[in-house]
């Protein structure tokens, strides 16, 4: 599934919530808690990364994995925290405003898309 | 503005990310499966332009690129420098002449009804002869005024005691010149209409420029004799600065120090139609 225009800041700040990750680490956690839909590109992963990074929201530092590998660990900065609630309200009302144009399925149109 | 950004400007600053962003990626890269990170050349580029100073960088290699390959080629690079100097030489002279010659309004009265009048012959502009210009000046109703002048010839030698003798460049006009035009000598007067009539001219108006050089700005040279080609003329009048100092409608490059009524051939400029 493609992501949504500028949804990836707001998808990496809150998997960052549950603690610090590395890069790779990242695009996993998002591919495993939106079961297997949103597949990141770590190629627009790592930019958005260092875009986060200079904008303060998220800082790195060197450690060790779980299996005592040196990788770079991102970790949510308050500021970044701070960010995440605001883009987390503004979310909420997007996608309430997009559900009550839309609503349910009207069985008509489900009907007609069945036979065409 | 982000002031994060502006110690990217910093050449040692951008090293040091550089060198940073390259470890982290090869630590990803052994972390993760070969090919599963896709091109990393690409996410690096990508994660450059988070700095935010991509265009300047960029700028500047574009710069030392075109600098390098114009020294490369000194033969295109002589010309393309030539081809500019050349382009903007040219506009910037038509510009001036153009300002000079229509822009600017001549310094007339009334310019906007003063015309130049050519006598064509074959299709080509001729000089008016003496008596030609004389029947016009009678016979035609379609001018307020006509006058005459000529600005051809070699310009008149200037002669007298004790000063350098020189060349100057001149104007031939008849009497109705200067009323025509609405210019007014700053001394002296201008010529009487009896003083344009053939063999008999014998007096001379000096410009600004040449009574203040030649003469030394002396109030009390209307009415003295000079030698102009050996012969005595009666300064009877100066003109004023602005004549010779702005553009005009008759050929700037004349300059009028000098204005001497004689036997009269030439071009005509005539007041504009009623």
């Amino acid at each position: 599934m493609e992501l949504l225009q500028g949804t990836l800041d707001m998808l990496v700040l809150k998997t960052l919530l549950f603690g610090p990750l590395h890069g790779y680490g990242i695009a996993g956690a998002i591919r495993g808690t939106s079961n297997e839909a949103l597949e990141i590109e770590f190629g627009s992963l790592y930019p958005a990364l260092k875009r986060l990074e200079i904008k303060g929201w998220i800082a790195s530092k060197w450690d060790m994995t779980e299996l005592n590998r040196r990788a770079k660990f991102y970790r949510l900065t308050p500021a970044g925290r701070k960010h995440l609630v605001e883009e987390h309200s503004k979310w909420a009302e997007f996608v309430e405003a997009i559900t009550s144009v839309m609503g349910p399925m009207p069985a008509a149109a489900a009907r007609g898309a069945r036979k065409g | 503005m982000n002031w994060q950004k502006l110690k990217y400007l910093l050449p040692s600053v951008r090293r040091q990310s550089e060198r940073e962003m390259r470890e982290e990626l090869e630590a990803l890269a052994a972390l993760a499966g070969s090919g599963e990170l896709g091109n990393l050349t690409l996410a690096a580029e990508d994660a450059r332009a988070a700095w935010g100073w991509m265009w300047l960088s960029s700028l500047v290699a574009d710069i030392r690129y075109g600098v390098r390959t114009l020294l490369r080629q000194p033969g295109f690079l002589l010309a393309a420098v030539l081809t500019l100097a050349l382009g903007v030489g040219a506009n910037t002279t038509i510009f001036s002449v153009m300002n000079a010659t229509i822009l600017r309004p001549l310094p007339f009265t009334d310019a906007s009804r003063l015309v130049l009048v050519w006598k064509t012959s074959g299709g080509h502009e001729n000089i008016i002869s003496a008596p030609d210009y004389w029947d016009y000046k009678s016979q035609t109703h379609s001018f307020e005024e006509i006058a005459i002048f000529d600005s051809s010839g070699r310009g008149y030698n200037l002669s007298a005691m004790g000063l350098e003798p020189e060349q100057v460049p001149g104007l031939r006009v008849s009497a109705s010149f200067f009323p025509l035009l609405g210019v007014h000598p700053m001394l002296g007067r201008a010529f009487l209409a009896e003083e344009d009539m053939p063999g008999k001219a014998r007096e001379v108006i000096l410009s600004y420029g040449l009574w203040k050089r030649r003469y030394g700005a002396d109030a009390a040279i209307v009415g003295q004799t000079i030698k102009v080609d050996g012969d005595d003329f009666t300064v009877v009048g100066v003109m004023p600065l602005v004549w010779g100092g702005s553009s005009l409608a008759v050929p700037a490059s004349c300059g009028y120090p000098l204005v001497i009524p004689k036997q009269i051939t030439g071009v005509a400029i005539t007041a504009s139609s009623r």
